[in-house]
């Protein structure tokens, strides 16, 4: 059930008491940020709070706060809600589910710790085993976290990133522009000096971090690309053929491919790529239950990538 | 002038906060904005336990005290104020990244409850987590992804209250039937969100893809009385299976991961198996499976750094799906 907006109103509001106790004059734009909302909204809020904490007949005991520009002023001392108050099951749950998704675990520390600023009653447990938001993926949240810091300082960073292809690791002096994500996946956005232009890299192919003492200029005016999917428009496409439908033959395993079901249950599919390797991976990957027809140039890479595989299966059960 | 219902609620929380003793019912009705005058007492009753509920939702929660045989009200301070929260450097900008990812995300289905638990720990926290990061964009549900956000909040409520939940679903071979379940858990996983639920019309647990539902409503009978009660060791991670998973008759495999691999281990075990090995690697994976193509593929696609130790015919059908490729392509 929807909470009322009355009542989210009122929570938003008394969210927003204990910064108006601490300060005189506070900037909207600071409300706003301390609650997520925008400076209209918290306007719109605050005159909603001016208008509380008394009899209506008389004014004198309505909350002393009015907003004048862009600017919060508290003339009055406000009834007490001294301390900060508890999270509530459902903030702990937002709290948990959010921290998942950069691979904090539920059983944290940290999240054990505000847990116990949670509701008495408050089960972590149950908030746990009731919602998943992702994976836990050990290490990431550290990585994000030193990627934000970079990206925020402006200091270039060093990464040790993992090929998707050859697994071999290398070094890349990177500029952290942005992070986002995408599918319980995340990618950093940077000017990677080694490469000399923008790259996106899988946050979890980054085995290791360290800033540097350089620091880099933002590019002006320019906004990251982060969009999770090319421009299928501008890609070349190849022709597959699939030897049988199946579940996984939609737009989100093949992003832009259209799809011709066959008379004799085949499937053929013009598959926009943006690199050969990601596409005979792919192909190879359906172990000969898929071919490519055209470009026909894609094909030894296809056997190429399906050579390397057969070698792996059999070498890696004897390295390391 | 009228007070909205927003006003009143603060009201109560305010002069119960300010009371310096319990407060009886008559003097709320009579001291707090926003209760009609001349209302009578089972409206205002009614009217109260509302508002005690929206209070509890905001964290406030209010006692009853019948200490000298009268009905009072007082906040529970225990179960409502905190000390301040404490939060190491990397803790805090790993909340502030995690929050920025999720309040950008228009599939995560909290972002209220996030926003508020994020001005609580800004207030009561040196140096304030605001959610400023550099995070641009973010989606976990890429079908539908408000649809699904909206739909997985209501099913978060439902799961609270273990009220019965029906739907209109749309089946893998594309069949559409009306469900009425037990919701136990939700997970999201690789852009979609799924509801763990028992489906008494089955006598069984379904895991069903929220995106695949409509019509979606909660057993409103009873608000306040569960329908049902999940198991005690229910663990909706057990239910977050990977695709070769899914079927009645299961094997187990043993795969070695070694290289990038071992340092993905994590991510790509998801919580399924049993992972053993030293630290860094290399690991045994000992992983259940019900579709042997299916977990061939899942190797390929997944290394390098994945083998197979075991079954024996796991290890030949990757290899000569392999030698397949090889000769269709070459």
């Amino acid at each position: 059930m929807a909470e009322s907006s009355a009542a989210a109103r009122a929570r938003r509001l008394l969210a927003l008491l204990p910064f108006l106790n601490e300060q005189r004059l506070v900037p909207l734009a600071e409300l706003a940020a301390a609650v997520g909302s925008d400076e209209a909204t918290v306007a719109e809020d605050l005159t909603v709070l001016s208008l509380c904490g008394g009899d209506e007949r008389d004014p004198g005991q309505l909350i002393g706060v009015y907003v004048e520009g862009d600017t919060a002023e508290v003339f009055a001392d406000l009834p007490a809600m001294g301390r900060p108050v508890r999270l509530t099951p459902a903030e702990a749950r937002a709290l948990t589910t959010a921290l998942e998704s950069i691979g904090v675990d539920p059983r944290s520390p940290l999240l054990e710790r505000l847990a116990q600023h949670a509701e008495r009653g408050v089960d972590p447990d149950v908030v746990a085993r009731t919602v998943r938001a992702a994976f836990a993926q050990d290490g990431q949240a550290s990585v994000i976290a030193a990627l934000d810091v970079a990206s925020q300082l402006g200091v270039v960073a060093v990464i040790r990133y993992a090929s998707a292809h050859s697994g071999q690791e290398s070094l890349r002096r990177v500029h952290p522009l942005a992070l986002h994500r995408w599918r319980d996946s995340w990618y950093l956005v940077a000017d990677c000096e080694s490469a000399g232009e923008q790259r996106t890299f899988r946050v979890d192919r980054i085995t290791g971090v360290s800033m540097t003492h350089d620091v880099f200029e933002r590019p002006d005016g320019t906004v990251p690309d982060t969009s999770p999917l090319p421009e299928f428009d501008t890609l070349p496409r190849a022709v597959v053929l699939f030897d049988e439908d199946g579940p996984d033959l939609n737009d989100r395993d093949w992003p832009g491919t259209l799809f011709e079901r066959l008379p004799d249950g085949t499937v053929s599919a013009s598959v926009p790529y943006a690199g050969d390797a990601w596409l005979a991976r792919k192909v190879a990957a359906r172990l000969g239950a898929a071919r490519i027809v055209e470009p026909r140039s894609l094909r030894a890479a296809v056997v190429r990538e399906a050579q390397r595989m057969l070698a792996d299966s059999s070498g890696a059960g004897s390295r390391d | 002038m009228g007070v909205s219902a927003s006003e009143r609620i603060v009201n109560l929380a305010l002069y119960l906060a300010s009371a310096v003793r319990p407060v009886s019912a008559n003097e709320i009705a009579a001291n707090v904005a926003g209760y009609p005058a001349g209302q009578t007492a089972a409206a205002f009753g009614r009217m109260f336990e509302r508002d005690k509920d929206d209070l509890r939702h905001a964290g406030i929660v209010i006692e009853l005290d019948r200490s000298d045989d009268v009905e009072r009200y007082r906040i529970d301070a225990d179960s409502t104020f905190s000390d301040s929260v404490r939060l190491e450097p990397l803790e805090a900008v790993e909340l502030r990244a995690a929050a920025a990812a999720m309040l950008a995300d228009p599939s995560f289905p909290y972002p209220e409850d996030l926003r508020l638990a994020l001005a609580k720990l800004a207030a009561a926290a040196d140096g304030g987590i605001g959610a400023a990061s550099v995070v641009k964009t973010a989606l976990s549900a890429d079908e539908d992804p408000a649809t699904q956000g909206a739909a997985v909040a209501v099913l978060t409520h439902a799961i609270g209250t273990r009220k019965r939940a029906s739907f209109s679903y749309t089946g893998a071979d594309g069949r559409l039937s009306r469900r009425t379940v037990e919701p136990w858990g939700l997970f999201a996983r690789d852009g979609r969100w799924y509801l763990v639920a028992r489906d008494p019309a089955a006598d069984g647990i379904r895991v069903f893809a929220v995106a695949r539902t409509a019509d979606l409503a909660i057993e409103q009978a009873r608000p306040k009385t569960p329908d049902f009660d999940p198991p005690e060791d229910f663990d909706v991670r057990t239910w977050m299976l990977m695709p070769f998973q899914y079927g009645s008759h299961t094997s187990e495999a043993t795969l070695r991961l070694s290289g990038s691999a071992a340092r993905r281990a994590t991510a790509l075990v998801a919580g399924q198996g049993k992972l053993s090995g030293p630290e860094g690697g290399p690991y045994l994976w000992r992983v259940p499976f019900a579709d042997q193509t299916l977990l061939a593929r899942w190797i390929a696609g997944n290394g390098p750094g994945i083998a197979v130790v075991s079954p024996d015919s796991l290890r030949e059908a990757l290899a000569s799906g392999l030698r397949e490729a090889v000769s269709l392509h070459g």
